[in-house]
């Protein structure tokens, strides 16, 4: 998600399907189209998964579905900032700095 | 090669044909979103600032490659003039197939917060796309595992000098170190907090304008440095004198870069100016009113795309059809074009200006847009 703007937000799209490993495409994306328990992932940064494809119920019947699901990414932790600040210790001191 | 219209200005189909050795370039490339300068100084030797398109095929070695140019031996200076997406996207892999180029920065990416943010956002690569900060990440580490050192740049500080060349940052200044290692905190993640992409930070002062003088031929390269950091580059007496005859207007034609006194003390008299479009959902670089505002100071403004509303890719009429009915609405930036200025070192010319793909004249993109 790169902006959020009034009843819709945009996103950086990579078409995974296609075999993609850049983003290639923008969507300009209305807030109905998200569940609510989403909702509160709405955020500039936040990651998503677009499905759109054909779902069958128990009775059988097919129906075309569009569904965008909000990634749960891990959570950064203390080791993570602790590496963060060693490696940036380190790069200054590579770069004699 | 193409045809040469009323304001004498050449257009081409075929941008193949490399410059000769006396001759300078500063090609303007963007494809819709995001921007590259290529410049050659003369002798076969090459500068690259900023780099877009595909983050494994630049649009800067794209092009070059369309010239027979090998960037591993040609090029000598790569500049990230600031690490958002639009500007940086393919750095890395620009920065390792330029492999006897010194790499230059903002002096304030190498801060230790800067340093530790995208480390921490970047370093396990969880998504399988890049960043801004990915692409500074996978420059630092490179540099690292070679034991090479990058070149900082701050304002006035001259980063490289090869012949009649010498190329001076302008910007950042020193006092807009300590207001980013602020704002850069606030993007610090924190502990608990789920993993992210790095917000981009505004307004962006910590842009490296560049000063290119290769001969008698004087070029000011604007970045994304927005009207703060201009008003320090007007008030430094310490600056490179004279005054450029093209320019690369800052922050995609936005009223927020535009200085009036930096047309009138750093530009001669109708400079060549070129801009690469800018959009992100409903907003789009430059407005109308921007565009007009530019060709009231010159009227030889060109931009690389007339626009970027090009056609999502085709896919599965169900999908298709899918998309459509969920409101949701795809857009796929243009493929890359180019502006083209050429000029002789050693004679006093006008700029031969040629516009490759979807490149135009300033007043072509207003009617587009308008």
């Amino acid at each position: 998600m790169t902006e959020i703007d009034g009843a819709e937000f945009v996103a950086a799209l990579v078409d995974l399907t296609a075999g993609s490993s850049h983003e290639e495409e923008e969507a300009i994306i209305p807030f109905t189209e998200i569940a609510d328990d989403d909702a509160a992932a709405l955020r500039v940064g936040a990651i998503f998964r677009w499905v759109i494809g054909y779902e069958r119920s128990r009775s059988g019947t097919k129906r075309r579905v569009s569904q965008i699901v909000f990634r749960d990414l891990p959570r950064i932790t203390e080791r993570d900032l602790k590496q963060g600040r060693e490696w940036a210790r380190e790069t200054r001191r590579a770069f004699n700095l | 090669m193409g045809t040469r219209d009323k304001t004498g200005i050449q257009s081409v189909t075929d941008g193949a044909k490399p410059p000769k050795d006396d001759e300078f370039e500063l090609t303007l490339l963007g494809p819709g979103y995001g921007e590259s300068v290529v410049m050659h100084i003369g002798g076969g030797s090459w500068v690259l600032v900023d780099s877009c398109g595909r983050a494994d095929a630049p649009a800067a070695l794209d092009y070059l490659g369309e010239l027979g140019v090998d960037p591993a031996e040609a090029v000598k200076l790569v500049v990230a003039s600031h690490w958002h997406d639009d500007h940086v996207r393919g750095m890395a892999a620009m920065a390792s197939a330029c492999r006897t180029a010194t790499f230059c920065c903002a002096s304030v990416l190498c801060t230790e917060e800067f340093l530790a943010a995208v480390h921490a956002l970047e370093h396990r690569h969880f998504a399988a796309f890049g960043s801004g900060a990915r692409e500074i990440y996978d420059v630092f580490s490179k540099l690292r595992s070679e034991g090479s050192l990058p070149t900082l740049a701050s304002a006035n500080r001259r980063l490289f000098s090869k012949g009649a060349c010498h190329i001076w940052a302008l910007s950042p200044a020193d006092d807009t170190f300590l207001s980013f290692v602020r704002a850069i905190g606030g993007l610090l993640p924190k502990a608990g907090q789920a993993e992210t992409r790095i917000r981009s930070l505004s307004p962006n002062e910590v842009a490296v304008v560049l000063w290119v003088e290769v001969g008698d031929i004087m070029v000011l390269l604007g970045s994304d440095l927005e009207r703060r950091g201009w008003a320090k580059i007007l008030q430094d007496d310490a600056r490179p004198t004279g005054t450029a005859s093209a320019f690369k207007v800052p922050h995609h034609g936005a009223a927020s870069g535009d200085a009036p006194e930096v047309w009138q003390r750093m530009l001669d008299v109708d400079p060549a100016s070129v801009l690469t479009p800018w959009r992100r959902g409903n907003r789009m670089l430059p407005t109308s009113r921007d565009v007009q505002r530019i060709l009231a100071r010159t009227p030889n403004a060109y931009a690389t795309a007339t626009t970027d509303a090009v056609r999502p890719a085709r896919r599965d009429s169900t999908v298709e059809r899918t998309i459509r009915e969920s409101g949701i609405r795809l857009r796929r930036p243009s493929a890359p074009s180019a502006v083209r200025l050429r000029r002789p070192i050693a004679a006093q010319t006008q700029w031969q200006v040629e516009l490759l793909g979807t490149a135009c004249h300033l007043r072509e993109y207003e009617q587009v847009a308008s």
